[in-house]
């Protein structure tokens, strides 16, 4: 785990694991459920997870079912809620002229005289580089695209118009029901598989629990 | 290098020899310019401080981290004083006076961070190194703001010495390149009149460093090139003269009907979208990848043997047939520094040197 807390975190909802064991082991049984605990818990925390499970009698599994993924909220299913919430902080912000590039390669370059944010997150906590002039990420209410390549620690966020603070969060998914976009939606857009992402991002970003 | 041990668990073996002979011969290349090991996000996946103490070891005098708490870290685990240890993603709130008293050095892009650092307490100045954004546009004080951030930072000269000068280019075209080096010119020639005399003016990295003498001032901030990592668009390691640090191997777990499964998965960084696109090598023979699950991923063996405890190896130098890490960048279509980056720190690390592995 990388200290640098004050950057980006994965905040772990304890409560929708505990929620989504209710409905699972009512679905399957408490006998016959078993909770999948493989790669850290689906980079929630094995330990954390773990203590869930067994307060709830369940049988756990370091060893990965097709199913495992419906515990930490990873399917469409309705009844069950995501965990994992990706967030980052501004680091800096700065307007630029019309023409001028932004990060590695100069792979964008603004078309207009713009605000941009630079977001305390990058690669190497496992937002992936893919994600480079795709993805957006919400700030202030407001999604705001991925601007240039991103990089190991850090990315470029396009405000147009907006303006931003430093210390501000910006959200990579968390809680779609307060209008924060779903793991879901970030995993489509790039094609992968709902519980990489949550791993990955599990197992290099400092973890925050809510109870 | 030693992979043929049995394991268990998917293992990332470091060379930390090889790393020092990378170091040494990028020193070499860019001398009499210094170098500056650059070991964020965990040393590019390597290992934080067996690889900076490598660096230190091979006569390294700056090392480059991005946050003040890893360079924290890296003095408490007996990084001398004498090397300089540059951190330039400042927290709104740092704990600047813990971090002034470990002597570590800060890049400082705004007049704000001047205010926060002169206003704790400590026993000792400052080191800054004032950036400025030559169109990367991440931080960096912009040519509007620059002359007042070096005045400030002139006027807090009893709290704080500007050890440097500096900022991080593009790399995204030669002649994109000159113009950024041509304002880094310009604005060191602005810190001069206004009084400045930095120790160091530094702008390159691995690839500008490597190739452009003009790229290269007092210092350069080298990462992916000392790991063996190369910039792709079909320049390997080997064609530089450097060697790949990390092999990663990961034993079978279980063969049946022609697949066999090997210990490793996304869960442990291994992206899905190998599956298809990439090979591991077990004996010295290539197997495709089928699919990449949390935990796990499946090859297709055909009728070849293989047993459950063999040890498959994902990437390496490639001495053994194994593909390296450019293969998997390439197959992937991304640079080798997100796929190292990405595995989980939960993989182990292992260390050898010389041959022998050291024990931590
Ligand atoms: C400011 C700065 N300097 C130097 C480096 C090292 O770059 P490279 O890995 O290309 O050598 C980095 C990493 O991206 C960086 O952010």
């Amino acid at each position: 785990m990388q200290a640098n807390s004050w950057r980006a975190t994965a905040r772990i909802d304890l409560a929708a694991i505990r929620q989504n064991l209710v409905v699972l082991t009512s679905r399957y049984g408490t006998k016959k459920y078993v909770a999948d605990i493989a790669a850290d818990a689906y980079g929630h925390g094995t330990s954390e997870v773990g203590r869930l499970a067994r307060k709830a009698a369940v049988t756990v599994s370091e060893s990965s079912n097709p199913l495992g993924g419906e515990l930490y909220g990873l399917t469409r299913d309705p009844l069950l809620h995501a965990a994992m919430r990706v967030s980052a902080l501004v680091i800096a912000t700065k307007t630029i002229d019309a023409g001028e590039g932004v990060s590695y390669g100069y792979t964008w370059h603004a078309p207009t005289r713009t605000n941009l944010a630079l977001v305390g997150i990058g690669y190497a906590d496992g937002l992936d580089r893919s994600a480079s002039n795709v993805g957006s990420l919400l700030l202030g209410g407001v999604e705001h695209r991925i601007v240039g390549r991103v990089a190991m620690n850090a990315l470029v966020l396009d405000l147009g118009q907006h303006s931003a603070a430093i210390g501000d969060e910006a959200v990579v998914f968390g809680d779609p029901a307060v209008g924060e976009p779903a793991v879901g939606d970030w995993a489509g857009q790039l094609e992968r598989p709902c519980a990489e992402i949550v791993a990955v991002f599990g197992s290099h970003l400092p973890r925050e629990y809510r109870w | 290098m030693v992979v043929d041990l049995p394991q268990t668990a998917p293992t990332a073996t470091i060379d930390l020899s090889a790393y020092r002979r990378n170091l040494a011969r990028l020193a070499a290349r860019v001398a009499p310019c210094a170098l500056m090991a650059v070991v964020k996000a965990d040393a590019y996946g390597h290992g934080l401080v067996p690889v900076a103490r490598a660096a230190v070891a091979a006569g390294v005098e700056w090392i480059g981290t991005i946050d003040v708490e890893t360079g924290l870290e890296l003095r408490r685990n007996g990084i001398p004083r004498d090397v300089a240890v540059l951190t330039w993603q400042l927290a709104p709130n740092e704990d600047y006076a813990a971090a002034i008293e470990a002597e570590l050095d800060f890049g400082v892009s705004t007049i704000g961070q001047l205010e926060e650092i002169v206003a704790v307490c400590a026993s000792r100045r400052a080191r800054v190194h004032l950036k400025i954004d030559t169109g990367l546009h991440r931080n960096g004080a912009s040519v509007e703001e620059w002359p007042a951030l070096v005045a400030r930072a002139l006027a807090l000269s009893r709290s704080m010495e500007i050890v440097g000068v500096w900022t991080h280019i593009a790399e995204a075209s030669e002649s994109e390149d000159s113009a950024a080096i041509d304002r880094f010119s310009a604005a060191l020639a602005v810190a001069e009149e206004l009084g400045a005399s930095p120790t160091v003016r530094h702008l390159g990295a691995s690839a500008a460093a490597f190739t452009r003498a003009d790229a290269r001032f007092d210092l350069v901030r080298i990462g992916a090139f000392s790991y063996g990592i190369s910039p792709g668009d079909g320049v390997s390691p080997s064609s530089l003269g450097l060697e790949p640090v990390m092999t990663l191997t990961a034993p079978v777990t279980a063969v049946n009907l022609g697949m066999a499964t090997i210990a490793i998965g996304y869960g442990d960084g291994i992206p899905s979208a190998a599956a298809g696109r990439v090979r591991v090598v077990i004996d010295g023979r290539p197997y495709m990848i089928v699919s990449v699950q949390l935990d796990r991923l499946t090859i297709d063996i055909g009728d070849a043997t293989v047993r459950p405890g063999d040890t498959a190896a994902l990437f390496g130098a490639g001495a053994h047939g194994e593909l390296t890490l450019q293969d998997w960048a390439d197959a992937l279509g991304t640079i080798g520094e997100e796929i190292v980056t990405r595995l989980s720190p939960r993989i182990r690390r292992r260390f050898f040197s010389e041959g022998v592995e050291l024990n931590r």
